[in-house]
């Protein structure tokens, strides 16, 4: 199980974003969405740029790795 | 018509006409190549109906096989699984069908029907049929790695300790070449089969646990 904190949640809320809409954003499916937020999947690089993209958000505001 | 119709209409068509052929075959040709035959194989006129309908039907598989391709590429290219439905897992009954070669060998000699027991692995279209038309991401692709990677270790597993005891009990338990025999393939064929089964089981469950 990934050790993070996933704070996908809060900014897509405030784009107002659906998991659904935000899965077709990136290109993945809403179950992905769904295990991100739970901090269940650690994305890849390439998904992690893509999401902060898309809810405009930077990486390290939205994964939070314990140091 | 819809094509699914059509598709199914050209395979009763065509199995009418090995039907048919037999039949004529039967009751005119004094049912050559239905019943086998003693003579070295000569053509005769009365022997085009039956040439024809296995050709049909030899045809029709082949563009069964063909329309299965270019679902399969389309699919692929649209990054979605292929579209089965998880009732095909039946087919893993046909696993059962191993169960002759015990039969036959003791009868015949024969350990063939033995590797019937990689039908077992069917049954993983139940998990696949379940995973259909789904879109692969990049967690589905993680996911689907991980489980032939466990899938596959379990699979050699079962081939390496078989081996290994096979190889320990020789001289001492197992005697009879035959039963090497038998005993690996039936072990080979079970690996493939839990080889195929758990590629489907694991990578449903990976997708689905929380």
């Amino acid at each position: 199980m990934p050790d993070f904190e996933c704070r996908l949640k809060k900014y897509r809320q405030l784009k107002e974003l659906t998991q659904e809409e935000l899965a077709a954003l990136v290109g993945v499916r809403r179950e992905t969405i769904m295990r991100l937020e739970k901090a269940q999947y650690n994305p890849s690089l390439k998904l992690a740029v893509d999401l902060s993209r898309a809810v405009e958000a930077p990486i390290e505001e939205i994964f939070i790795f314990p140091k | 018509m819809n094509k699914k119709a059509k598709i199914v209409g050209m395979g009763i068509i065509c199995l009418l006409m090995v039907i048919g052929a037999s039949l004529y075959a039967v009751k005119f040709n004094d049912s050559r190549l239905v019943v086998p035959m003693e003579q070295p194989y000569e053509f005769t006129v009365k022997d085009l109906p039956m040439h024809i309908a296995v050709a049909c039907m030899v045809l029709y598989v082949f563009y069964l096989c063909w329309l299965d391709c270019q679902k399969a590429k389309k699919d692929a290219a649209a990054h979605v699984t292929r579209r089965i439905s998880p009732k095909l897992g039946i087919m893993g009954l046909l696993g059962f069908l191993g169960l002759m070669g015990f039969y036959t060998y003791n009868a015949e000699g024969r350990v063939a029907p033995f590797l019937f027991f990689l039908f077992f692995g069917f049954f993983g279209f139940f998990y696949e049929g379940k995973m259909s038309n789904t879109f692969m991401d990049e967690r589905y692709v993680e996911n689907k790695r991980r489980a032939q990677r466990k899938a596959h270790r379990i699979a050699q597993g079962i081939v390496y300790v078989t081996l290994f005891l096979v190889a320990m009990a020789e001289g001492r338990i197992l005697k009879a070449t035959d039963t090497k025999l038998i005993i690996l393939v039936i072990a080979v064929a079970c690996s493939i089969a839990v080889d195929i089964f758990l590629g489907e089981y694991l990578l449903y469950q990976y997708d689905h646990e929380e």
